[in-house]
């Protein structure tokens, strides 16, 4: 089953198409990887699909709905949360609290029944940081809950952004090279937990990454953009031999 | 909140509360001390939209304004009851609070603080001219307040009156910033697009801010007139200089924090009045501030988070003390 399509997708930038006539389909529960040499266009598709840019042209559709018109608030609400390619945590917020906001679209609360603390607040409240604390749990990190998220190395605070997003309970997360700044181990740290992610909590991945061996090692297909335009699609074992795909990187990084 | 801290409160409220019978301050400073904790109001409302939302105001004093005049209005033209009036004149003053937070959404930084300083100085200029409202230079005689037939003459009495609702919205603020709309707002502060995809409507926790801070100023206002026997649109507290002051309170107490918005406001109300014993005369100016140019280089992030630092300090010392003995005990 198609979960997230990107039908004929068209976004200019005053002349320059950075995403250009672009289509590929992800399936439910798959991890689908997004690559391409610096400035192909990947980001540009994650901020059309998040709604931070509306597309020139084409549409996006999301569980048979098409959420092109959205406003990007209302993206999460939908199943769809998302990292960033340069960290954008809550940076004088502690680890935990950046996992709490990820959970404000969900939360009942109001300014009057938080004003005076009423019982379904400290209720809900209560509910919310044990699960946060949860998924604190499974990125190994709950020693760092109450440390403020800008004191943590770079590899720590893209587990905290992937925690963000993930306390949201989406149904496809969008990971925005994941593994920069990473060294080996904690890319395979990573690799493990987002099959975990899918295979546990059965959410489908979006993947955006320059790390070869880990795209072709998890990932079942593969879009390969440059300058806006797909170049190749399929299994990694096609798009590893694909001759467009070796021209686009000659020079850049060698595909393991 | 752990215990620590809350019995820190609770002495700091007993202090609050005792001090100013046992001191038996004169009328004049007094006065002083009830105007402090309005300003600590203020600097609460400024410290949601500044320290905890990211926006900037330079126009609190037209909000005091606001308030002050909504709240003489409704008691002397109205004969409202003077609890009810308070309550309106923050809800008035909320909403206008609002009205300016709409095209503040469509400005950031530098646009917004200039777009709100022209709010301080229009609100002024239209309140010296509506002479019906506000009586002008002639100015109003606002009436002191009345509760169950109690009235609040002294500013002994109306002290506790201005200090229960002090205690009363720190705990209010409190409660919103360590929940939903508190993390909205700081997480709006700090990456605008994190927030947006997180599911924060950015428009509305803006308005929001703008509307929670007035509406506090808007409090403060009512209680302002009312302390006052005399009031005019002239009055220093409604003018862009008591904004910047608002600004240097919260600046100098700590951005982001409740205790540091009331430090500030003591601070910035009581030195003035401190220095002002000097000989001469503009030295007290000048020695304000110089402290303020000091605190500001030596302590940036306010004096309540170099309080807390001391505090670390210490109990770090402490717990090495303690350490040490241990390991002499051990041997
Ligand atoms: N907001 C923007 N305004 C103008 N140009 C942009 C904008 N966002 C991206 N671009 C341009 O679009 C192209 C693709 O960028 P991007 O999607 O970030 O590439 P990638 O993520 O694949 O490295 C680049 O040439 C970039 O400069
Ligand atoms: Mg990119």
């Amino acid at each position: 089953m198609e979960h997230l399509i990107v039908d004929n997708l068209t976004m200019e930038f005053g002349g320059l198409k950075a995403v250009d006539s672009l289509s590929f389909s992800v399936k439910k529960g798959e991890i689908y990887g997004l690559i391409g040499p610096n400035g192909a266009g990947k980001t540009t598709v994650f901020n059309c699909v998040s709604r931070f840019y509306n597309p020139t042209s084409g549409r996006i559709i999301f569980e048979g709905k098409e959420i092109t018109k959205l406003k990007p608030h209302e993206i999460i609400r939908a199943g769809i949360s998302r990292t960033f390619q340069n960290v954008e945590l809550f940076k004088h917020m502690t680890v935990l609290e950046n996992l709490l906001v990820g959970q404000v679209a969900f939360t009942r609360e109001n300014i009057l029944s938080a004003a005076f603390m009423l019982s379904s607040v400290r209720k809900e409240e209560r509910r919310i940081r044990e699960e946060a604390m949860e998924i604190l749990k499974i990125l190994n990190i709950e020693d760092k809950a109450h440390e403020y998220a800008s004191a943590q190395p770079y590899g720590i605070q893209k587990l905290v952004e992937i925690g963000r997003a993930l306390v949201s309970q989406p149904r496809l997360i969008m990971l925005d090279e994941p593994a920069a700044g990473m060294n080996h181990s904690e890319t395979d740290e990573l690799a493990e937990l987002i099959l975990k992610l899918r295979d546990e909590l059965g959410i489908t991945i979006l993947l955006v990454e320059h790390d070869m061996s880990l795209v072709m090692n998890i990932c079942e297909n593969i879009c390969v953009m440059n300058f806006g335009k797909k170049i190749c699609e399929g299994i990694p074992e096609k798009v590893k031999s694909d001759p467009a795909v070796i021209e686009a990187y000659l020079g850049g990084e060698e595909i393991a | 909140m752990n215990a620590k801290k809350y019995i820190s409160w609770i002495v700091l409220i007993l202090i609050a509360t005792l001090i100013p019978p046992i001191l038996n301050l004169p009328g004049s400073l007094q006065y002083l001390l009830d105007l402090s904790l309005i300003y600590a109001i203020v600097a609460i409302g400024l410290n949601l939209l500044m320290g905890y939302a990211g926006q900037i105001s330079l126009g609190h004093g037209a909000f005091l304004a606001v308030g002050a005049y909504t709240s003489a209005y409704l008691t002397l033209t109205l004969h409202v009851p003077f609890f009810i009036a308070l309550i309106l004149s923050g809800l008035i003053t909320g909403i206008v609070g609002i009205l300016l937070g709409l095209p503040a959404l469509k400005l950031e930084g530098n646009y917004l603080a200039i777009a709100t300083l022209g709010f301080g100085v229009a609100v002024t200029q239209i309140f010296a001219i509506w002479t019906s409202f506000t009586g002008g230079f002639s100015g109003i005689k606002p009436l002191k307040p009345e509760l169950f037939g109690f009235k609040f003459n002294s500013y002994l009495s109306y002290y506790y009156i201005i200090l229960i609702l002090t205690i009363v919205l720190v705990i209010l603020t409190w409660n919103i910033i360590r929940t939903k709309v508190g993390r909205s707002l700081m997480a709006m502060r700090d990456s605008e697009i994190a927030a947006k995809a997180m599911g924060i409507n950015v428009s509305y926790y803006k308005t929001l801010a703008f509307g929670l801070s007035a509406f506090y100023t808007g409090i403060a206002g009512s209680l302002y007139a009312h302390l006052l026997g005399f009031m005019t649109p002239y009055d220093y507290a409604f003018s862009i200089g008591m904004s910047l002051n608002f600004l240097a309170m919260i600046v100098i107490g700590g951005i982001g924090t409740i205790s540091g918005s009331i430090i500030g406001a003591i601070i910035m109300t009581w030195l003035p009045q401190i220095t002002s014993n000097l000989p001469i005369k503009s030295l007290s100016q000048i020695i304000t501030g110089a402290i303020i140019i000091a605190v500001v280089i030596f302590y940036p992030n306010g004096i309540a988070y170099a309080g807390a630092r001391l505090k670390d300090k210490f109990e770090k010392l402490f717990a090495k003390h303690q350490e040490k003995i241990v390991v002499k005990i051990e041997k």
